[in-house]
């Protein structure tokens, strides 16, 4: 074994040596029988879905059969990519009608969601109520919960990998759907003898009822959003692609509210078989997300930006020598512009905006051993981050008072930072039916957006690492069990894992976004951990498939001068999380699906005591998140009707959201009422009771 | 302003949906450790400190004051002064009419049940008005908000000027907000503060337990000059029930509330009219 080793590190050796200094990539490495990753094939693993569970080396990691997605129960008629990751064990959402999604206890914030290479946030429509992913044009969605392989990066507490669905090469297909406030179209076919295209847009129609309305016409209330994938194939070794995404909200409310959140992302990636052993994989890759917030009240006349642009290339190589072994060798580049805020308050203009420069490089090799039973996927990520000048950077006191302006030249280097990140997952398995796995990781983030509230909002405030604000560093350890029927009928698995994080900040007591322009000033940074144990059981087979899924988990922080330094609940700590699912094919046209939750009340602060001052009750807030928001729970429901007739396939859906009409807590507010015995009420807001869908869906 | 944001969030999927609710829930409140509270000014009218406990959330027996603790107000200049209590006031007043002046930083030390606390704050310039006045504009033609806008001048032009603004039905206090003048390039500012809706005024009910703003309702406004520190507690006051945190406040020793110091400016007072002042065209946020 010990001789074993030293030959593949070796051999690792000399690959890293070629790769990373000389810049050669071997070309040489010839076995046969091995199939090649393509990342430009679309992946529907509908019938791989369970053996992958029990198979893949990466404990925690979910592929996302897109086809079973569509079957779910969707709002308003739209299928949603973001709402089905919801389901999975270990994930939560954020709240009613909110697109954010938390991972083992951690943040919207700490998810890094990659489209075709590209970085995305804030990935709602209608401040969630919509993904802002067009689940016509994705074709792999992957997520790795924290444990994930060493060409992954970016988010401390998962990646969210997804891929532009390459259109088909040999027939045209065009596909249209009509739903209650939305429609989509979706087009694709060859391109010429070599190559294919696929186009799919969706907008909101919502603003032709506003405009009808006559005197609402003065308010907007929109999005779209545009994929477009070319592929092409320059020789039986090289292909080509490119992939655009272009999203697009806006809310206007007469004069007094202009807001809008974009994400525009672009990848150009050149894929080249070296052996049938052996490919490459290049990218280059721009993204911006940006935001622009107008509020007009009079007086009160505020228009506050910002943005977060990056510009990347990637560069990867993967090899598989032999049945044993599978390496993975690849580095990149990227210059990150971000805005924080730039505002303009009345006659004043404020801005805080910064430049960093991002590298990494990694290798791993996925091994498998002993016939099989024994694979591991180990590796090495090391990540750079430098802050660098042109703009001011500051010190600051306790309080967070500036104390010193630092001026640094434009481009030079004000402050780097290393990360190195090992990353090692193993699979024991015994027979085909039961697999032990076990894997630890550790992730950086150099971006962190930082909120006041728990939900995913526009007004988010982008920290980028700089002299003050240090990298969100999270280390998990997790272990599981997996464990399928003879028959793959049915699948269980078991998963239990702990994370630690630091870095981890948040604002300062009694501050908010707008408090100040420099966003250091507002936060400060702690600490965070995050344990649990998620249970799941698939039915695979026969007209009813689904899974129930339990998670149980808590979430703690602790941050100088919050409760004393000491350990205390996250806001998003919810202890039990139940989700079933079932999809059953009632005969070849009619299909049938319902999801039910049921989650813990998020955990909240309430009044511990009351005074009086400046002529008002006031409530004193004692220990941080000793209480529970009431518990949600919802059930939605969908049937659809398929119809074919010759290449055309039409299909209505009819669905009911929250189908009991249960009120769930969105808001939970304090309020003093004089007919109450205590002279206090609690209130809760709720978003939605019952909302019944329809969509028609025509597709050639 | 964010408050503002997340209504308008909850509007724009209120919109979407046209099914959103309120509920009312029951909740065993936990019991915290009573704490001592402060409300106090020096101004350049008067001093006096207010003095509390916190009580349970249950109890509804308003303003459990203290009347034993020893209060001095300090200045600068050297001068200290113990004040007594006044127990129809129920606050601890100057015996010589003590008043503050501008520039001057004043502290305050108390002893209650034992324990010291302590503040400082220092007082700025008045900050004169040229004029007050209703004006209204209409949202989405559904309602219609009533504003009292006041303009001025900023004491200290070019520098960050802080304000607290409070207007008055009667002796009650009936709105406040912390403004500050980081925006008031010119030298002059103009502030707006939302006192009532349209509905409200027809109903005679309000979200916040405080009686709507009624036909022949005199407003005083005071103009308050505060330091940074003061204001920091009322803009954190101001955003507390959502964040659910204690303000910042600026007493040391473990307690809650503010000691500030403060020039105060009386505008005239104003007399709401809602049929004279919807006669008016709403103005929209171009013309101000």
């Amino acid at each position: 074994m010990c001789r074993f080793l030293k030959k593949m590190t070796l051999r690792h050796s000399i690959l890293l040596f070629l790769f990373f200094v000389l810049g050669i990539i071997p070309v040489n490495a010839q076995v046969e029988g091995v199939q090649l990753q393509d990342t430009l094939k679309e992946v529907l693993v509908k019938s791989q879905a369970a053996t992958r569970r029990l198979n893949d080396v990466q404990i925690g990691a979910e592929k996302i059969d897109v086809e079973t997605m569509s079957q779910l129960p969707a709002m308003f008629g739209e299928r949603d990519i973001v709402k089905s990751i919801q389901l999975l064990p270990g994930v939560k959402g954020e709240g009613d009608g909110l697109g954010g999604y938390q991972v083992r206890g951690g943040t919207s914030a700490q998810n890094h969601i990659l489209l075709d290479g590209a970085s995305v946030y804030n990935v709602g429509h209608l401040m969630g109520l919509f993904s802002a992913f067009n689940d016509d044009a994705i074709g792999s969605v992957e997520l790795f919960k924290g444990l994930m392989a060493a060409r992954y990066g970016g988010g401390s507490s998962s990646v969210l990998t997804m891929s532009t669905r390459g259109g088909d090469p040999e027939r045209h297909h065009l596909s249209t759907t009509v739903g209650l406030l939305s429609a989509k179209i979706e087009a694709d076919g060859p391109m010429g003898d070599n190559g294919s295209y696929l186009v799919a847009g969706r907008t909101s129609y919502l603003d032709l009822f506003i405009k009808a309305s006559g005197k609402y016409s003065n308010n907007a209330l929109n999005f779209y959003d545009v994929n477009t994938r070319l592929n092409y194939k320059l020789s039986p070794s090289d292909q080509l692609y490119l992939s655009l995404f272009r999203g697009h909200d806006g809310m206007k409310v007469e004069e007094l509210v202009n807001m809008t959140w974009s994400n525009t992302t672009g990848s150009l990636g050149w894929i080249h078989t070296l052996s049938p052993r052996s490919y490459t994989h290049t990218q280059l890759v721009a993204s911006n997300y940006a935001t622009d917030q107008g509020m007009d009240v009079y007086s009160f006349n505020l228009n506050m930006k910002g943005f977060n642009r990056q510009l990347t290339l990637r560069h990867q190589q993967t090899w598989t020598p032999n049945q044993v072994y599978t390496f993975n060798v690849g580095g990149e580049s990227t210059l990150l512009g971000v805005k924080s805020a730039s505002w303009r308050i009345v006659a004043n203009n404020e801005c805080e905006k910064r430049e960093g420069w991002f590298a990494s490089l990694w290798a791993s090799d996925d091994v498998s051993l002993f016939n099989n039973r024994l694979l591991v996927s180990a590796g090495l990520r090391c990540e750079w981050f430098s802050a660098l000048g042109g703009k001011p950077y500051y010190t600051f006191n306790e309080e967070g008072d500036i104390q010193d302006t630092l001026h640094f030249k434009k481009g030079t280097i004000v402050k780097t930072y290393t990360s190195l990140q090992p990353r090692l997952s193993l699979t024991w398995k015994i027979g085909s039916q039961v697999a032990f796995k076990a894997g630890y990781s550790r992730l950086a983030q150099m971006v962190q957006p930082i909120r006041n509230s728990t939900m995913t909002l526009p007004i988010d405030r982008l920290a980028m690492t700089s002299n003050y604000v240090k990298p969100l560093i999270a280390d998990q350890v997790a272990a599981g069990i997996s464990v399928m029927a003879n028959d793959g009928s049915w699948d269980f698995s078991a998963d239990g894992y702990w994370k630690k994080l630091k870095n981890v900040y948040d604002f300062r007591e009694g501050k908010s976004f707008n408090s100040e322009i420099e966003l250091e000033r507002l936060i400060i940074g702690g600490r965070g951990r995050a344990y649990g144990m998620e249970l799941a059981a698939h039915k695979n087979t026969g007209r009813t498939t689904g899974w129930v899924a339990y998670t149980l988990s808590w979430v703690q922080n602790r941050i100088d001068g919050i409760m004393g330094g000491e350990w205390y609940t996250a806001p998003n700590d919810r202890r039990h999380d139940f989700v079933v699912v079932l999809m059953s094919q009632l005969s070849p046209s009619w299909t049938f699906s319902s999801t039910w939750r049921y989650t813990t009340g998020q955990a909240m602060t309430v009044p511990s005591g009351k005074y009086e001052i400046n002529g008002e009750t006031r409530y004193y807030f004692g220990d941080r998140n000793q209480n529970r928001a009431p518990d949600y729970h919802r059930l939605d429901l969908s049937v659809a009707h398929s119809t074919t007739k010759g290449k055309a396939t039409r299909t209505w859906t009819f669905g009911l959201f929250n189908a009991y009409c249960r009120y769930n807590p969105f808001l939970v507010t304090f309020k003093e009422d004089d007919t109450k015995p205590s002279g206090t009420k609690a209130v809760v807001t709720s978003i939605f009771g019952i909302v019944p869908t329809v969509s028609f869906t025509y597709k050639y | 302003m964010q408050r503002n944001v997340l209504y308008l969030i909850i509007l724009a999927l209120g919109i979407v949906a046209a099914v959103s609710c309120e509920h009312e829930i029951t909740f065993d409140y936990p019991t915290a450790e009573t704490k001592v509270v402060f409300d106090g000014q020096i101004s350049n009218e008067s001093t006096f400190v207010r003095i509390s406990h916190t009580r349970p959330v249950a109890d509804s027996t308003k303003n459990h004051f203290i009347s034993d603790a020893q209060v001095w107000v300090a200045s600068d200049d050297g001068t200290e002064e113990q004040l007594y209590y006044d127990e129809e006031q129920q606050c601890y007043l100057s015996s010589t009419g003590l008043v503050g002046s501008t520039g001057h930083t004043y502290q305050m030390r108390a002893i209650v049940e034992g324990r010291n606390y302590e503040a400082t704050a220092t007082m700025p310039p008045p900050a004169p008005v040229d004029t007050i006045y209703f004006r209204w504009i209409d949202v989405l033609h559904q309602v219609k908000l009533f504003f009292v806008c006041v303009k001025g001048q900023d004491p200290l032009p070019g520098k960050r000027n802080y304000y607290l603004i409070r207007l008055l039905r009667g002796e009650e206090l009936f709105r406040w907000n912390p403004r500050s003048g980081r925006s008031n390039t010119d030298g002059k500012f103009e502030y707006d503060i939302i006192c009532s809706s349209d509905s409200e005024t027809s109903s005679g009910l309000s979200d916040d337990g405080k009686p709507p703003l009624m036909d022949g309702d005199t407003l005083r406004m005071e103009l308050m000059t505060i330091d940074r520190q003061c204001w920091y507690y009322f803009q954190s006051m101001a955003v507390s029930d959502r964040t659910t945190t204690n303000p910042l406040t600026n007493i040391r020793g473990g307690g809650l509330g503010v000691f500030m110091a403060t020039n105060i400016t009386r505008p005239d007072t104003i007399v709401f009219d809602k049929e004279t002042l919807l006669s008016k065209e709403s103005i929209s946020s171009h013309d101000s």
